[in-house]
């Protein structure tokens, strides 16, 4: 997927005025959140079932290399095979290789985040193969040429009225804007594309290593056409995807569902193990496991980005960011968004090219308060900043108004006396700058803070009030 | 919330008080607030302790730290433990400014061991106003008097950085005269976040829209907060739009009584 | 060149993460795994009906294999059934579903057996399947993947119809772990797909608002059933069910 993230707050600035989008995104992260803490409060002990999700994944993660093999191991035995990509092109090239030697012409794709990350749809219509998202939001914007604005809801952006005019350009179908009937157009037409796929492409919310097991989570049953149907099964995960036992995994069972949309379980949970089995008539005749790096090895070892990859994707910290509420899912510029976008993107992209996202946050917490896995975000987007700051691999080109005025008053916060005299010269300037308490002219962020708001006087600062203070104090004393 | 009759509901009057506590002052209310700083000295003062004001103090290096400058953050912040190093208990009417120093000190100094020694030491003897009050010296009542009805903002920092949202809740249910009001969505950031007011100004914007419009929507004629910069942030936006809702510190609601003007 | 990519990988992960000095893990096979924790046969079916409830599907009890008849009439009148498929599976053959079905006017087929083909299913009303296992807590049935017990069959129409014996529920989501070890020792490996069936097919992808049957079945319907009310020669009493031929 293209990397607009140097676009952010422009993005972010249309978004927010976007009166459209406002409402839309409001009442979905109202609805969302009223279902998780539904889902949560039916746990004996929530606390304490984020706690283990944080231990499992953690302990996991620590573990890989002995899990990765396990894995592997036990997919083969299963009749599967597994591929090994250090990046995009390998990744991508492994599917395109798999599709020359099935004779793929059309193809099946399940939701993937991964698949975004490769940008894997485009080289394949390139080389001229069919390729149709399943999932009904992600149907949706590939229909319209858009990415996936949200992680649980792709196509959230998008009103019943904007659906209905696609579905009538695109499908050659009558006009409705009823959201039942345009779900049963899609499955109508994505019906006779699962029944005539050569290939089913899918990601992946869990490997066991115990048994060489996948599993998928969904609502739709798009994904288990994508793995029931077509000849050939593909599915592409992240490293961090892969966990120990089903012990591990029924640590994260607990978690996932109910974070996402307060269910103690998705509709359908696909537990795939090699491709079918002889005597099978429905399923895949060939199983292929694509394992792929892409930066998450390196991610791994870094000691504060590496809990951004204890990630479960359940949209959870999307649904409460104040930020994400207003920006949208585009705005980030790249395949993932909201507070755990921020950590992804600029873990995985290039050091600093995600420079905005590191900023655009209040650190209000709202997000390390719901994850389900206790990533802590506001205390890795401060150490991305102090990267972006310090970290010559991350710096890049600091304006000198962005760095002078802080490194004046960190210089001035040394010397006491010198910020008192500071003070005074600053209200000096206030005197000449405002007239009848208003200013009359300040630089322009700050000018800009004043459009909406009355921006503050200096006022004679408190130290010189103490001697006063104190005396006061100190004399009523005995009357209190 | 109604307060009812002035009572004494001091919770362990028989417990040793402390004696001195130096008063921490933020860089907001330092140079534009400063009458909160003298709230909070009073409120102090009335509770009992002795209150001091380390003149050399100048910033905790939240600022810096925030923006990612920690070389600079740190070199402030050394100049802060070294004022306060004698200090009994420093207490600072701002959750930022306490969360910085508590929970992000041990950040800065990670690879300083004593640095970390000493962040560990000033972070025990740190509190916010509110907490200090009843968490430590178990006062929630300092007959206090504010007619008006009102609503409570919790600032980020202060809720679910330090977990303190019942403190306020309690000390504010003892003043009297004062009826508290339900604020939606009390707990959402009100879009300040210090510098990203004025690096992201369109969806500050759009937050304390939303937050001001919601202290407008309880009917309160006063928005209370323990945050500054929250305070300054939507009390500025509303009264830019006219509106009539005031904004003030819970340390000048608590240094009230009436018929006295301390102000 | 591709094994570069494994080598390079691990190599790289495990740099990174360094020596474990943790436990090891249990993933290695130590010893066969107890049976599941099967709750009591008696134990009623209150709270599976219940959670059905809550998603909009059905339950509904059978205490003969004429009540089960009902159940099955009553089901094709709702829905205007005119096809159906099923599993392969001695249950459903004992259970005479066919007969049943064929009585309301039903055209049957039974996909496993080749002549029927996928066009059937794809045009058939109802799946019905057997079930390998009911976890009560939320009212999910687990299906695994077999010759015969096709993946598709509760997946292409769009009314599903699972039957549940009483001797196969589990009462918690944790139990699965133990279920699934269970079946890999069992069987020496698990099958291509256990699938975990939690009500019907839905989705909220257009303003939030809930449609069912998107890709699936937009409705589901468990049937719960005692195996000792079926005639004792039919040898599908609890003992043998776990052992069914194949």
């Amino acid at each position: 997927m293209e990397v607009k993230t140097e676009q952010f707050k422009e993005m972010a600035a249309k978004a927010a005025c976007n009166e459209t989008l406002n409402r839309t995104l409001r009442h979905a992260g109202e609805s969302f959140r009223a279902l998780r803490e539904k889902g949560f409060s039916q746990l004996e002990d929530p606390e304490g079932s984020r706690r283990r999700g944080h231990e499992v994944k953690d302990r996991c993660l620590s573990r890989l290399p002995e899990l990765l093999r396990l894995l592997e191991e036990n997919v083969i035995e299963a009749g599967g095979v597994v591929h090994w990509a250090r990046d995009a092109s390998e990744a991508r090239r492994i599917i395109m290789d798999l599709v020359k030697q099935y004779g793929v012409r059309t193809i099946v794709k399940g939701k993937s985040m991964m698949t975004e990350e490769i940008a894997l749809n485009k080289e394949l219509t390139r080389k001229g193969i069919e390729v149709w998202e399943t999932d009904l939001g992600e149907f949706i914007v590939q229909l319209a040429g858009e990415s996936p604005s949200h992680i649980i809801a792709p196509a959230i952006h998008m009103n019943r009225e904007e659906v209905a005019c696609l579905f009538e350009k695109k499908l050659g179908v009558d006009y409705t804007e009823d959201p039942e009937a345009l779900t049963m157009i899609a499955r109508r037409v994505l019906r006779e594309k699962f029944l005539g796929a050569d290939m089913g492409i899918t990601g992946g919310n869990m490997a066991v290593a115990e048994t060489g097991t996948l599993a998928l989570f969904e609502n739709e049953g798009n994904i288990r056409f994508a793995t029931s149907l077509p000849r050939v099964h593909v599915a592409l995960i992240g490293l961090e995807k892969v966990v120990g036992t089903w012990d591990d995994f029924g640590a994260l069972l607990n978690l996932l569902p109910r974070s996402a949309a307060g269910q103690k379980m998705p509709t359908y949970l696909s537990l795939i193990t090699g491709p079918k089995k002889a005597g099978e008539e429905d399923g895949p005749e060939a199983f292929h496991l694509i394992l792929l790096d892409n930066g998450r090895s390196r991610i791994l070892g870094d000691t504060v980005l590496r809990e951004s990859l204890f990630c479960l994707r359940c949209g959870a910290c999307l649904n409460v960011c104040p930020v994400y509420e207003r920006a949208g899912g585009h705005s980030y510029g790249w395949v993932y968004s909201g507070p755990i976008g921020m950590l992804l993107n600029s873990a995985l992209l290039p050091p600093g090219k995600a420079r905005d996202l590191a900023f655009a946050s209040t650190l209000c917490g709202a997000c390390a308060e719901v994850c389900p896995v206790l990533i802590d975000h506001p205390k890795i987007i401060l150490d991305i900043r102090r990267r972006l700051s310090e970290d010559p691999l991350w710096k890049g080109r600091l304006a000198l108004e962005e760095v002078l005025p802080m490194k004046v008053y960190a210089w001035l916060s040394l010397h006491p006396g010198l910020f008192r005299s500071a003070a005074l010269l600053a209200r000096t300037f206030q005197t000449l700058m405002t007239s009848s308490g208003r200013w009359k002219w300040l630089p322009g962020t700050l000018a800009r803070w004043g459009e909406k708001r009355r921006i503050p006087l200096l006022k004679k600062p408190f130290r010189t009030r103490w001697p006063g203070l104190e005396k006061a104090i100190r004399g009523g004393r005995k009357k209190h | 919330m109604l307060s009812g009759g002035f009572q004494e509901r001091n919770l362990m009057t028989d417990r040793k008080k402390p004696k001195r506590v130096s008063l921490f002052i933020p860089c907001l209310v330092e140079h534009f607030l400063p009458h909160v700083g003298e709230a909070t000295a009073r409120v102090l003062a009335r509770a009992g302790v002795e209150v001091d004001y380390p003149e050399a103090q100048t910033c905790c290096g939240q600022m810096a730290f925030k923006a990612g400058h920690h070389r600079d953050a740190r070199r402030t912040a050394r100049h802060f433990m070294e004022v306060f190093e004698a200090s009994d208990f420093v207490v600072a009417p701002s959750g930022s400014c306490v969360g910085m120093v508590r929970k992000q000190y041990p950040v800065l100094f990670r690879e300083d061991a004593m640095g970390l020694d000493r962040a560990a030491v000033l972070g025990r003897k740190t509190y916010e106003l509110t907490e200090f009050l009843v968490k430590v010296l178990g006062i929630i009542d300092l007959g206090a008097t504010w007619p008006g009805r009102a609503v409570y903002h919790d600032s980020c920092q202060l809720s679910r950085g330090l977990g303190v949202r019942e403190e306020p809740r309690v000390l504010l249910s003892g003043v009297h005269r004062l009826e508290m009001m339900e604020l939606e969505r009390a707990e959402t950031c009100c879009g300040f976040g210090g510098a990203f007011s004025l690096e992201f100004p369109v969806i500050s914007e759009k937050m304390v829209e939303d937050k001001a419009a919601a202290v407008v929507k309880s009917g309160a004629q006063f928005l209370i907060s323990a945050e500054p910069g929250c305070l300054m942030n939507i009390g500025g936006y509303l009264e830019k739009q006219g509106e009539k809702v005031k904004a003030v510190h819970i340390a000048e609601v608590l240094a009230n009584r009436a018929g006295e003007s301390w102000k | 060149m591709r094994s570069g990519a494994r080598k390079q990988i691990l190599a790289d992960v495990k740099r990174s993460t360094g020596v474990w000095h943790g436990e090891d893990g249990p993933e290695k096979k130590d010893g066969s795994p107890a049976r599941p924790p099967w709750i009591p046969p008696e134990t009623p079916w209150d709270e599976a009906a219940k959670e059905l409830e809550a998603l909009s599907d059905k339950f509904h009890l059978a205490r003969s294999p004429r009540e089960l008849h009902r159940v099955l009439a009553e089901i094709v009148r709702e829905h205007g059934i005119s096809r159906a498929i099923r599993w392969d599976h001695p249950l459903l053959e004992e259970l005479k579903v066919d007969a049943s079905l064929r009585e309301c006017g039903v055209e049957m087929g039974i996909p496993a057996r080749k002549k029927e083909g996928r066009g059937f299913s794809a045009r058939a009303d109802l799946g019905i399947t057997a079930a390998d296992a009911f976890v009560m807590e939320s009212g999910t049935i687990v299906l695994r993947s077999r010759p015969g017990w096709g993946r598709t069959t509760s997946l292409l129409p769009p009314v599903h119809l699972a039957i549940v014996t009483s001797d196969q529920r589990l009462a918690r989501l944790e139990d699965l772990p133990g279920l699934i070890r269970y079946w890999r020792d069992e069987a020496d490996g698990l099958p291509g797909a256990v699938t975990l069936i939690t009500g019907h097919s839905r989705t909220a992808d257009i303003e939030l608002t809930l449609v069912s049957g998107v890709h699936g079945p937009g409705i589901v319907h468990v049937v719960g059933m005692d195996p000792l009310s079926l005639p004792d020669s039919t040898g599908l009493r609890r003992s043998t069910r776990h052992q069914w031929p194949r």
